[in-house]
């Protein structure tokens, strides 16, 4: 029986759009060019709206560059970086293939050329590889000329001898719409180029800034050049902090003193933190980056493996935080290779100290809903 | 289980849980929009379905009744075409005919699950081919003019110049 043919160019536009943007680009390109009716229906700004490139994968043949020439005017995210955090492989090897490198580049220049203008831009496992400067430089061009970027976002993003404040320097021109700034464990090459004095001064221009996250070792530093040069972020209203692994000795930063804190609010008068640890700490290490004289509102601890110090390390850590009595903390989120029973003690300090926590989440279970589940009509007494 | 009436365009009438209709969400907030939630012997007219592709629209709705409700779109996440289920898979073993009814159906009574499959089934028909192909695959004339193939086949060019 021969096949009935429905009348595929029929289909509403929205319809077109969901199967389309199910393609990769080359097919997208294909299906572009298919018929009037499909094209036609390609022409929605919501499909181009964001634009997430991967170096490695997406370059492979140039139907990307392609799609952004014809379509570019509606781009308005821009996500650039590798599909994999950096491993030192055959990836690196298929980077060098000079094809692809050349495409990445010619995309660049595209974006440059065309006068692309985003508000988000997400750069995410990139590196910074000999031969690959080029394409940092094309890609810092591109941020040069950005006049309203509402947000830049780099994660694990390591530019080597482009340092922060470079990189922050040449989102000047945005200087008065970005409201986002979040430099995520990207500094795990650009360290000795950190220069924490040009970068206060920097994150200082950017009058708007609502949200800074960062690295702890990075806010210690700022926070001090902040104090020195008396910088006032006035709108900052969330101060994300993480502390991971790259930095194992924070001794060796300079550390911000007592009467530093104390002028917390003087500097960052409205900032909120939520300080995020992704790693075993000591008492000694925790007791520098936690203080009372911040507004602590979100409290996260993951320990990755058990160590046999960890349980001493984790009640001293927490019996700190519930000495602290932040009237400011309302989430905690622990994620210990301990169990609850024993640490049943510190968990009922801190909700003691610490009155208005709203959500206490232990390995994954919240601890509030149960207590207020069990035990409702002992109202305001929960210990 | 309280059941509804769902009557097609050519006027079948399908006896059907309440709960399995409602993963129509257009069926949902009409019964919830016109109270017909308690009313017994209320017949809901769906004149934009014919009786062969709802009795498939429920075939599947009935298969799928447990499934936890969809995720909202995450622009973030990857779109995949690959993961489509074996029961799935087997469902849409149809002629382009009915895919193509069973996709305008899926998107008329807003269920997103079996929208988004048919959608993946025909993106997966797409992939790979050059428009050549796709025309030839779904049966779609080429109307663009010579000139037009030519300024396309120009930008491809520069693309890959140098």
């Amino acid at each position: 029986m021969a096949q009935q043919y429905p009348d595929w160019t029929t289909l509403p536009n929205e319809i077109l759009g969901n199967i389309f943007k199910l393609l990769p680009s080359r097919d997208k390109m294909s299906f572009s060019s298919t018929c009037r009716r499909w094209r036609d229906a390609v022409e929605t700004p919501s499909l181009w709206k964001k634009l997430n490139v991967k170096v490695d994968e997406d370059f492979n043949e140039p139907s990307v560059i392609f799609l952004t020439q014809n379509y570019h005017h509606y781009i308005e995210e821009l996500e650039i970086g590798w599909s994999v955090p950096y491993v030192l492989s055959e990836k690196v090897f298929c980077l060098r293939h000079k094809e692809t490198v050349k495409r990445v580049g010619r995309f660049l220049i595209l974006l440059f050329e065309r006068f692309v203008q985003v508000k988000h831009l997400v750069i995410h496992e990139w590196y910074d590889i000999y031969q690959l400067k080029k394409l940092c430089y094309l890609l810092m061009r591109f941020l040069k000329q950005q006049n309203r970027l509402e947000s830049l976002t780099l994660i694990n993003a390591n530019m080597n001898e482009m340092n922060f404040s470079n990189l922050l320097m040449a989102c000047l021109r945005s200087k008065s719409t970005i409201k986002h700034i979040a430099l995520h464990y990207s500094t795990y090459n650009s360290r000795k180029y950190f220069d924490s004095w040009n970068f206060a001064n920097s994150v200082e221009m950017f009058y708007n800034l609502e949200t800074l996250t960062i690295d702890c070792w990075i806010f210690l530093l700022f926070f001090n050049k902040v104090c020195i040069l008396q910088v006032r972020i006035c709108k900052l209203k969330t101060l994300n902090l993480y502390m991971d692994d790259t930095i194992r000795k924070l001794d060796t930063i300079s550390i911000v003193r007592e009467s530093q804190w104390e002028m917390f609010f003087v500097y960052l008068p409205r900032a909120t933190v939520n300080l995020n640890v992704d790693k075993p700490m000591r008492d000694e290490q925790f007791k520098k980056i936690i203080q009372k004289h911040y507004p602590l509102i979100t409290f996260t601890w993951n320990y990755p493996n058990y160590k046999e110090s960890c349980y001493v390390d984790c009640c001293q850590c927490l019996e700190r935080l519930a000495n602290l009595q932040f009237k400011t903390l309302e989430n905690i989120r622990l994620t210990l290779p301990l169990s609850e029973e024993q640490l049943k003690d510190k968990i009922g300090y801190i909700q003691k100290k610490c009155r208005k926590v709203k959500s206490f989440v232990f390995n994954n279970v919240e601890l509030i809903k149960k207590f207020t589940h069990f035990e409702s009509p002992v109202q305001n007494g929960v210990t | 289980m309280p059941k509804i009436k769902l009557q097609s365009s050519d006027g079948e009438t399908f006896d059907v849980d309440v709960e399995i209709a409602k993963c129509s969400v257009t069926i949902k907030t009409m019964l919830e929009d016109l109270g017909m939630d308690d009313e017994e012997e209320e017949v809901v007219p769906l004149p934009n379905v014919n009786s062969a592709i709802l009795r498939k629209v429920l075939q599947w709705a009935t298969f799928h009744k447990d499934d936890p409700p969809p995720p909202e779109d995450d622009e973030n996440k990857e779109k995949r075409t690959d993961d489509i289920s074996s029961w799935d898979a087997d469902f849409l073993k149809v002629d382009q005919g009915t895919l193509f009814e069973l996709i305008l159906a899926a998107n008329y009574l807003d269920i997103k699950g079996l929208l988004d499959v048919t959608c993946k089934t025909v993106a997966n028909m797409i992939k790979g081919k050059a428009p050549e192909e796709i025309r030839k695959t779904f049966n779609i004339k080429n109307d663009f003019t010579a000139s037009e193939e030519d300024q396309v086949r120009k930008e491809n060019e520069w693309c890959e110049e140098k």
